[in-house]
């Protein structure tokens, strides 16, 4: 084993996989458009998966509304396909909408979770900021572009879960890179500054 | 009975306008999926991509629908 490679497994012990995790160790299977031929994935980074709570009780409860609403129509004894005015087909339609416009929402903000990523190779650190039908802006620095990385938990969220931001400042033109809401930030800001030391730093 | 069947042409018509502007912006985020998924590929990519197309078509079902509703 190499100095490196012996480093590398010091810093990063084990491989951490999964599909839809906000931490991935080592990936096996992604790919970036411009990665070059030796470039290495060591980490990818997503905001916390509880940060997507809020979108996801919002689905639940905008889909149970119409059952909801049957219910409550029910125990009036009201039957809203015998109401003159509305046919059943405008009935059926309404509901397709809603439910269209209840996947379309669900759907927007998970691929704004999923494709917000931060990517620390053994080269640089990129950026990927995406926006579902607003923009996508990708933005890198050289990892011995760090100059030093700060961690912040604030909350009460952000602290029951640990989660928090790590801003890290760079030589760069882009003076700070900020990782939002990511999990253990301690953690992430501490393996940052050793894979920085790892490879710029020359071996004692 | 003339007002209110005016009422309902009136919403159906309005409802096909935004159904079609809901159509280009599933378009739009296909769009964007691909082009995500051209700069970072991850095990979901393919899904991402079917998932898109998925919503495109839901959303051309729907048009029809309120399209054919009498």
């Amino acid at each position: 084993m190499t100095h490196k490679a012996e480093s590398l497994h010091r810093i990063l012990p084990k491989k951490k996989n999964g599909i839809i995790s906000s931490v991935v160790v080592l990936p096996d299977k992604m790919r970036f458009e411009t990665q070059n031929p030796n470039e290495k994935v060591y980490l990818m980074l997503r905001r916390h998966f509880i940060r997507n709570l809020g979108w996801i009780i919002s689905f639940i409860i905008l889909s149970i509304i119409p059952f909801f609403l049957s219910f409550i129509f029910n125990r009036l004894n009201v039957d809203i396909y015998q109401v003159e005015e509305l046919k059943q087909s405008y009935i059926l339609a309404a509901i397709m909408v809603w439910y269209l416009l209840i996947f379309t929402f669900t759907f927007m903000r998970f691929l704004d979770w999923y494709f917000n990523i931060y990517v620390v190779t053994n080269e640089r650190l990129i950026d990927f900021d995406f926006s579902p039908f607003a923009y996508h802006k990708i933005s890198e620095t050289g990892l011995d572009c760090i100059v030093d990385a700060t961690q912040e938990n604030i909350g009460f969220l952000p602290m029951l879960f640990n989660y928090g931001d790590v801003y890290i400042q760079t030589a760069g033109e882009k003076r700070e890179f900020d990782f939002t809401a990511v999990p253990k930030p301690a953690w992430v800001r501490d393996k940052i500054m050793d894979l920085r030391d790892m490879i710029y730093k020359k071996p004692k | 009975m003339l007002p209110e069947n005016l009422l309902f042409i009136a919403i159906k018509l309005l409802l096909i306008v935004l159904l079609v502007i809901y159509l280009l912006i599933a378009i739009l985020i296909a769009r964007q999926i691909v082009l995500m998924n051209k700069a970072i590929r991850t095990k979901l990519s393919g899904l991402l991509n079917l998932v898109s197309f998925i919503h495109i078509l839901l959303v051309f079902v729907v048009l029809i629908v309120i399209l054919l509703t009498k």
